[in-house]
């Protein structure tokens, strides 16, 4: 099928809403849940590249900013004061780090797909940490010392983001194969 | 929730632009006070839109649980120097709980003043007034206008996606499929017959609008007009007093208190 300008920003509206339904349906493993947002993160990245990708992401969190419940936890301007508001900031440019390493690599394997998305989770957490310090330590006044948020993030990030970034990648692979023909 | 009130009919891009002033103001509060006296504000605006209090406390009833708690551990566990009552860990100060009420209402009243934008706003509306608000990007080669498009058909869209995932998820259920069972593994798979017939369904659906959209014509932002075109108008200009006249105590708080 043709790709036409108004096709793409469709798509990236229809990525947009996909992640934020993405934020409420769980995959239930047993201790770490993992959500579907990074999933949709990484397959706009994926089948709509880095630009378009990027976009879809940005439209999602000013969805959500404007005041619309599409959030995890609602939405709102007030969304910014949130401590985790640095992960979602964090999904626009890990959808455009994706979709970059992907451009280059190029073949979609699940070994290609998995590089890809860890990148993508380091700059997710990359963006998500500090936000957490500064909000915690400046507008909550609850200090968090920066080891214990390193160490924790560093923890939450080999356990919950690898894993996901494992399901993910899985079948990221299984379904690119049969749906980007569609595309 | 429509009324037809002053408040709605004021153009959204004020009305963001009023979230905004306000929301910035409250951080600059110093004095107790006027915490009370944005209260009334919010208060006031709520009775001119014609709405019933009820419809704010079921904006903050998902968050107030939250807020109460958050309160209550930073009266117990903040520091402070004049101690009122001492109990173990717990050490209840003078200074914490002022430090606690501020924090109360500030998150209070962020809620409030934000619940009070989408009660008086359609969401078409917001996403028109937040295109005029992000236009001054246009300079830095922002797509602006398609921007706002995505935003409105993100929303359409949602809706739709969730009833497709529920229908998606019966569909293959009844083929046999089991989503609450079997190892590691299978859990994992079991999503890959959900979201195939997800994503297939809405590459279909956006091909469709794509057509739709480019035989009527539509060629991107470039010189396109509205529909629904507002001007600003008397209720603007009466929200824009009412704003100010609010954000003003504030501001003068805050000013006075940098001379201290």
């Amino acid at each position: 099928m043709k790709k036409s300008k108004t096709k793409m920003l469709i798509l990236s509206a229809l990525f947009a809403a996909l992640t934020a339904v993405g934020a409420f349906i769980k995959i239930p493993i047993p201790f770490v849940p993992v959500t579907m947002q990074v999933m949709f993160v990484s397959f706009a990245a994926i089948l709509l590249g880095p630009y378009y990708g990027a976009l879809s992401q940005l439209v999602y969190i000013f969805t959500g900013l404007s005041g619309i419940p599409v959030f995890a936890k609602g939405g709102g301007f007030t969304y910014v004061f949130q401590p985790s508001f640095g992960f979602l900031i964090g999904f626009v440019f890990a959808a455009y780090a994706i979709g970059r390493i992907f451009e280059i690599l190029k073949e979609a394997s699940f070994k290609n797909i998995f590089i890809a998305v860890v990148s993508g989770q380091v700059v997710i957490y990359a963006t998500g940490l500090p936000y957490l310090y500064m909000m915690n330590n400046y507008y909550l006044s609850q200090p968090l010392p920066l080891d214990k948020i390193f160490y924790l993030g560093f923890s939450l990030f080999a356990v919950s983001g690898m894993l996901t970034a494992l399901v993910v990648s899985y079948i990221s692979a299984a379904i690119y194969r049969r749906t980007k023909l569609f595309v | 929730m429509p009324t037809g009130s002053l408040v709605h009919r004021a153009s959204p891009k004020i009305k963001i632009i009023s979230l905004f002033l306000l929301t910035f103001s409250i951080f600059l509060i110093k004095d107790s006070y006027l915490y009370f006296y944005f209260l009334a504000a919010s208060v006031f605006i709520l009775k001119i839109a014609g709405l019933k209090t009820s419809y704010l406390l079921k904006g903050l009833k998902p968050l107030i649980f939250v807020f109460v708690l958050t309160f209550f551990l930073n009266i117990m566990f903040s520091e402070g120097d004049k101690i009122l009552w001492e109990w173990g860990l717990v050490k209840i100060t003078e200074e914490g709980l002022i430090y606690s009420f501020k924090f109360f209402m500030k998150v209070t009243l962020l809620v409030i003043y934000a619940t009070l934008l989408t009660l008086t706003t359609s969401p078409v509306e917001l996403s028109d007034g937040m295109e005029d608000c992000l236009k001054p990007l246009k300079y830095v080669k922002f797509p602006v206008h398609e921007f706002s498009l995505m935003m409105t058909i993100a929303l359409r869209f949602i809706p739709t996606l969730v009833m497709e995932i529920d229908k998606i998820k019966k569909a293959q259920e009844a083929r046999g499929a089991n989503f609450s069972e079997g190892n590691l593994m299978g859990r994992v798979k079991n999503f890959i017959p959900i979201l195939i017939p997800l994503f297939i369904t809405s590459f279909k659906r956006a091909d469709e609008l794509a057509v739709a959209m480019e035989s009527r014509c539509y060629m991107g932002g470039e010189g396109r007009s509205r529909y629904r075109r507002k001007k600003d108008g008397f209720s603007d200009y009466v929200m824009l007093i009412m704003v100010l006249s609010v954000i003003f105590p504030a501001l003068v708080n805050f000013f006075n208190s940098l001379n201290k």
